[in-house]
């Protein structure tokens, strides 16, 4: 797998190459600014882009407008934005657009290796990565008896790993089901929450996202 | 209590001007007496009604010039018009009916001073320094009506040759010659004429200049001046270049007309102390008011309309050279530096209570300033104090807000810097010891485990330094505001925060850190599920959280909070224990 790397401090992004490196991962190139991070895109074509979410000049969330950029102008690069932000409204602003092939990870994941690289595997493929942690902050937040707690324990795991943009495939491999089964969960699920079930695993993820969200 | 730099009031004592009062009511008995001896001869008049009005405007400029002294403010204008009046009379003298050579050689002399002194009073009138052109023209007037037209006729009267047989004596006739003294009467007469016609135009261009409520004040004198001077060219006119001024019925005419003007010139003065005290009682009726509900900058107004100038402005001194109005704000007086302004100073117990800046000519209208000072001393007393408590709160406020505002910059910093520096240091080191571990595979068991744990605790740390820093400030409220603040608050919270309408974005940083502070504040101590809405109206943001009760403490503070940025946190009881909180917030609509 061929990645480039956009991260404006030099330490971690030497770092994390040398940690893909020596997990087979080619890093193919590195940046520092959101124009670099397009202009090696255009040139090397990789896989995946690593973007952080914080780039200058203003060092907030430039890493998103580069990520949409990418996706919109190469459509078979991926993206996966590393973030320190907690809120899920900067990895929903992600997603909003082009929810294939693109990921929301928290920057710390990238110390381990195994995550990390899971997770370029999952985006090269097309699928949609949400960090677990936002996910999990999503789904314990306290809130006023609604259709979310009429959930089962087994759905709410579901629940869980849909929004973090699993495949049902990936769903039934964690929990040991079968494919049949994590299908019925979710058909229950959907109705539960009054969601409009869609063959589109992206879309799903988005429909369960903005249900979270709400509150 | 009012003191105008320039025009320190002067007492005279009284019986200086009582011994004036008799001598001018001497004089004016000597001259009807001459006048009734010998009409054909007068100068005053050729009948009793003629008379009568000569001898009145006498005495009414006497009367009101001493008036003026007396009440001590622009004493040499109440000088001035006494003597006016005084040579009035003595024009009469002249006459040699008068049967006193003393007599006879005063009014030689002084008998046409009265249009030179009169126009000395008139061109004063403004107040302050005459111009240069002024000073000139009353200079001449001198010089024409008391030497051409009286000393030099008198020092060369020559009786015989006039035919006068029954002139008493010229005591001051050193060199009779009766071309010398015709020539000086065909000078004074024809100098005389111009003159009189520059200075009616003067007194006219005057008025004119006037602001238009100068003009309502001035017009009274000014107009009955300036015909007056028309008329005395006029009579010069008649005469000039002659060697002789005739005193025949036309002559009478005129004077009587010039003396029913004096008249009305005396009646114009009085009429604007009859508007003083008429100021005074307007502003006391309003300082009246301002005792039953005090409107704040009430006092300036009702001497703006009292004084004629919509411009007036008053102000409070308040540290030194620091003026404030009523409302406490800042105030510059230009009155030093701007044409036609300038600033009075009110003194009580020798310190400045208040400064007046007003329009240069709005005080002159007789004694105005002092009529109203005292007038309204209590109002200016009243507001004075407050625009103390106001000018010391609104810098109170100011400060406060700059403190808060100030501690919110720190926070974002410092939320910056933990984000930006040391949890990127953090992940770094992370990083390092999963490249140390991997290269070290063949570390020994305890040292593995060693290298596995600081990493899970730096991962512990990286995960507290975001809370902290998320905490310390969330940098969603500065980059996409209120609203997404308050979401990602109710995302991360272990009550339940239910949100309503919040759309009120976009706001001034301050005022959504303000309603922000109160919704986390709020979040944080709630023992149960809380409830935010927000909405915007006519420039006003009005916050609403409804919680379980918190502590009395954690209120005051946002009441702080919210006060900084000018607003007002209000509490009421929900029912049920719970409470709910109303922040007002000021913010552009």
């Amino acid at each position: 797998m061929r990645v480039v790397i956009a991260e404006d401090e030099a330490l971690l992004r030497e770092g994390l190459a040398r940690l893909l490196g020596d997990a087979g991962i080619e890093v193919v190139g590195q940046g520092d600014t959101p124009d670099r991070l397009l202009a090696l895109v255009s040139r090397h074509q990789p896989d995946v882009a690593i973007v952080d979410i914080k780039m200058p000049p203003t060092h907030t969330e430039e890493g998103i407008v580069a990520a949409q950029t990418i996706r919109r102008e190469h459509p078979s690069v991926a993206v996966l934005v590393l973030s320190h932000y907690l809120e899920s409204r900067y990895a929903m602003r992600l997603l909003a657009d082009h929810p294939e092939s693109v990921g929301y990870l928290l920057k710390d994941r990238v110390s381990n290796v195994a995550v990390l690289v899971d997770a370029l595997k999952r985006v090269s493929e097309g699928e949609s990565v949400l960090d677990p942690t936002i996910v999990r902050r999503l789904m314990s937040r306290p809130r006023d008896r609604g259709p979310l707690a009429e959930l089962t324990e087994r759905e709410r795991e579901v629940l869980g790993l849909i929004a973090e943009g699993h495949s049902n495939q990936a769903i039934a491999a964690r929990l040991f089901l079968s494919l049949k089964t994590v299908e019925t969960h979710i058909r229950q699920i959907f109705m539960k929450l009054d969601l409009d079930e869609t063959p589109d695993s992206h879309r799903r993820v988005l429909a369960v996202l903005a249900h979270l969200r709400q509150g | 209590m009012a003191v105008p730099a320039a025009n320190v009031p002067v007492h005279v004592s009284g019986w200086v001007l009582g011994l004036v009062l008799v001598v001018a009511g001497a004089v004016g008995v000597i001259s009807v007496l001459t006048a009734w001896r010998t009409p054909g001869l007068s100068a005053m008049s050729d009948s009793t009604i003629a008379t009568a009005v000569a001898l009145g405007a006498g005495y009414a400029l006497v009367g009101v010039g001493l008036e003026h002294v007396r009440r001590g403010r622009r004493r040499l204008f109440g000088m001035l018009m006494t003597s006016a009046g005084l040579l009035w009379l003595l024009a009469e003298w002249a006459n040699p009916a008068i049967g006193s050579s003393t007599g006879f050689t005063v009014g030689l002399v002084l008998g046409w001073l009265a249009p030179a002194v009169l126009t000395h009073a008139l061109l004063g009138l403004g107040g302050g320094r005459l111009g240069r052109t002024q000073t000139a023209l009353v200079a001449i007037g001198y010089v024409i009506f008391g030497v051409a037209l009286g000393l030099l006729p008198a020092l060369t009267f020559d009786a015989s040759a006039t035919s006068c047989a029954f002139c008493p004596p010229d005591l001051i006739a050193v060199a009779p010659s009766v071309d010398l003294s015709g020539a000086s009467i065909a000078f004074g007469t024809t100098a005389g004429t111009v003159v009189s016609v520059v200075v009616a135009l003067l007194l006219v261009a005057t008025l004119v200049r006037q602001t238009p409520a100068g003009r309502i004040v001035r017009a009274p004198v000014l107009i009955p001046g300036a015909l007056f001077a028309a008329t005395v060219a006029i009579e010069l006119g008649r005469a000039a270049g002659r060697t002789t001024v005739p005193a025949d019925a036309p002559a009478h005419l005129l004077r009587l007309v010039e003396s029913a003007l004096l008249i009305a010139v005396a009646v114009g003065v009085a009429v604007e102390w009859l508007r003083a005290r008429r100021s005074r009682t307007l502003v006391a009726r309003v300082v009246a008011d301002l005792g039953h509900s005090p409107p704040l900058g009430g006092l300036r107004d009702a001497l703006a309309s009292t004084l004629n100038d919509p411009d007036l402005r008053l102000a409070y001194p308040l540290y030194g050279e620091i003026h404030v109005d009523a409302f406490g704000r800042r105030l510059r007086l230009e009155g030093r530096t701007r044409q036609g302004r300038e600033v009075t100073s009110i003194v009580r117990e020798g310190a400045v209570v208040a400064l007046l800046e007003h329009r240069s000519d709005v005080l002159e209208t007789a004694d105005t300033l002092d009529e109203v000072v005292r007038a309204a001393r209590l109002g200016l007393e009243h507001e004075r104090l407050q625009a103390e408590t106001r000018a010391q709160l609104a810098d109170l406020t100011a400060a406060r807000k700059r403190i808060v505002t100030a501690a919110a910059g720190e926070r974002q910093r410092l939320e910056r810097d933990l984000h930006d520096g040391a949890q990127q240091h953090l992940i770094a080191i992370s990083i390092g010891i999963r490249l140390l571990a991997a290269e070290a595979s063949g570390l020994r068991e305890p040292s593995a485990a060693l290298v596995s744990q600081a990493g899970q605790e730096i991962a512990l740390a990286i995960d507290e330094l975001r809370t902290v820093a998320h905490g310390i400030y969330p940098s969603v409220l500065a980059d996409e505001g209120l609203a997404a603040a308050v979401e990602s608050l109710a995302e991360g919270s272990t009550t339940s925060l239910s949100m309503g309408d919040l759309e009120v974005d976009p706001l001034d940083v301050p005022i959504a850190e303000a309603a922000y502070a109160v919704v986390a504040d709020v979040v944080d101590f709630a023992t149960g599920p809380v409830s935010v809405r927000a909405a915007r109206h006519a420039g006003s943001l009005t916050l609403v959280v409804e919680a379980p009760q918190i502590p009395d403490d954690v209120l005051v503070e946002l009441g702080d909070r919210v006060g900084a940025v000018d607003g007002v946190l209000r509490t009421a009881s929900a029912g049920s224990g719970r409470i709910e909180l109303v922040a007002e917030m000021p913010c552009v609509s």
